[in-house]
């Protein structure tokens, strides 16, 4: 049968029960789901370039990037792990395929460890004010590498060890490891030796 | 005002822009197409170069010799150019991103570039050896001794490997090493 004309194939309707309605089967498209994820993790998208790009001006193409391959990703929706999960997973691989890209910055980035032994100097973190200075913050993350940049991250976003391990892909026991580590070393950095 | 890092981030003041979902298709449309016309552009332009290239190269006798280098770079160095140009442009993320967590993803980009530089990098290689046998063909119009015609480019050809296939080699060993502590990494559980 010949397709009217201006007739424009969409993406193909997927039967999904998303996270805002766990008992509800109901048919969503891709632009619905776009929508969805956009409008309750748009900040935490916009926070995310943040961390990943250091100049202004590229932080836009980056955001871009991220909400092309999260529109993309959900013809793949199938309901299988959260929405949460999804969205997080292909903005963090979008992201770190981004940095990797970056030939000349990427090899400086280093571990949080490695970060850690060096010497403080970008100062105690604080302003004037005494305030934990967001800058200095986003300084201290822009040197990590993908991994541990992204699990700082998620741990900044306030996300719970199962969530983390879900979209880092390591063992929730591993990620307490982690975070453990993650708050004695911002303690050091930004609360000279106090833990927040 | 709050010293807890996680408030600090969370409160941190953004100017992301909110894209509606036709916006993020017109934008996606428009990039795959650019690709498409680039690509297609480059891949048409160097195949004519390369197809005028050759017919010039089919009748070398009357040809000047710098003409056939002439040609010979351009062809290497324009197939060169639609490669590089292709590469930047493949932005695109893998259908299977969404399913491979940030791990494995990670530990697949790493490896990729490995293995690419884990092997032995004929193209490059190749591409000295064609500037070696170019030199050769404008050298020879000038009735060159034999150590002017072999021996020199043989010599340059010869650093030419001796210090890319090192550099090659360096790179491979830092990416394992990367490899290895994202392993290390995953098993950590002290």
């Amino acid at each position: 049968m010949r397709r009217p004309a201006g007739f424009v194939k969409s993406n193909s309707k997927k039967s999904v029960t998303t996270s805002a309605q766990p008992q509800t089967i109901r048919t969503v498209n891709v632009d619905d789901l776009y929508r969805e994820a956009s409008a309750v993790y748009e900040a935490a998208l916009d926070r995310l370039v943040y961390a990943y790009e250091a100049d202004p001006g590229k932080r836009a193409d980056l955001l871009q990037e991220i909400h092309i391959a999260l529109w993309r990703s959900f013809g793949k929706f199938e309901a299988r792990c959260s929405l949460r999960t999804w969205v997080y997973r292909v903005a963090h691989n979008a992201a770190a395929s981004y940095v990797t890209r970056q030939r000349r910055n990427s090899r400086s980035l280093v571990s949080l460890e490695e970060l850690d032994s060096f010497p403080n100097v970008l100062g105690s973190g604080y302003d004037s004010d005494n305030r934990l200075d967001t800058e200095r913050l986003l300084q201290f993350i822009h040197r990590l590498k993908p991994l541990d940049r992204q699990l700082m991250l998620l741990y900044l976003e306030d996300m719970d060890a199962a969530s983390i391990a879900e979209i880092i892909g390591i063992s929730i026991n591993n990620v307490r490891t982690q975070i453990h580590r993650i708050k004695k070393v911002l303690a050091r950095r930004f609360h000279g030796g106090r833990q927040p | 005002m709050s010293d807890d890092p996680k408030q600090v981030w969370q409160n941190l003041k953004t100017q992301g822009g909110k894209m509606s979902a036709q916006e993020i298709r017109a934008k996606a449309e428009r990039f795959d197409k650019q690709m498409r016309l680039d690509l297609t552009g480059g891949i048409v332009a160097v195949s004519v170069l390369t197809v005028w290239a050759l017919f010039g190269l089919a009748t070398v006798r009357e040809a000047p010799a710098e003409i056939c280098a002439v040609l010979v770079v351009a062809v290497i160095l324009g197939w060169i150019a639609v490669l590089i140009q292709h590469q930047r442009r493949s932005r695109n993320l893998p259908d299977d991103a969404p399913l491979t967590t940030c791990l494995q993803f990670y530990r697949r980009e790493v490896q990729r570039r490995h293995d690419h530089f884990a092997k032995t990098p004929w193209l490059f290689l190749a591409i000295i050896a064609a500037a070696g046998l170019q030199y050769g063909i404008v050298i020879r119009g000038y009735n060159p001794s034999p150590l002017n015609a072999f021996l020199y480019p043989a010599i340059l050809v010869l650093l030419a490997f001796a210090v890319v296939l090192p550099l090659w080699r360096r790179e491979a060993r830092k990416l394992r090493r990367e490899i290895d502590a994202l392993d290390a990494f995953e098993r950590d559980e002290s």
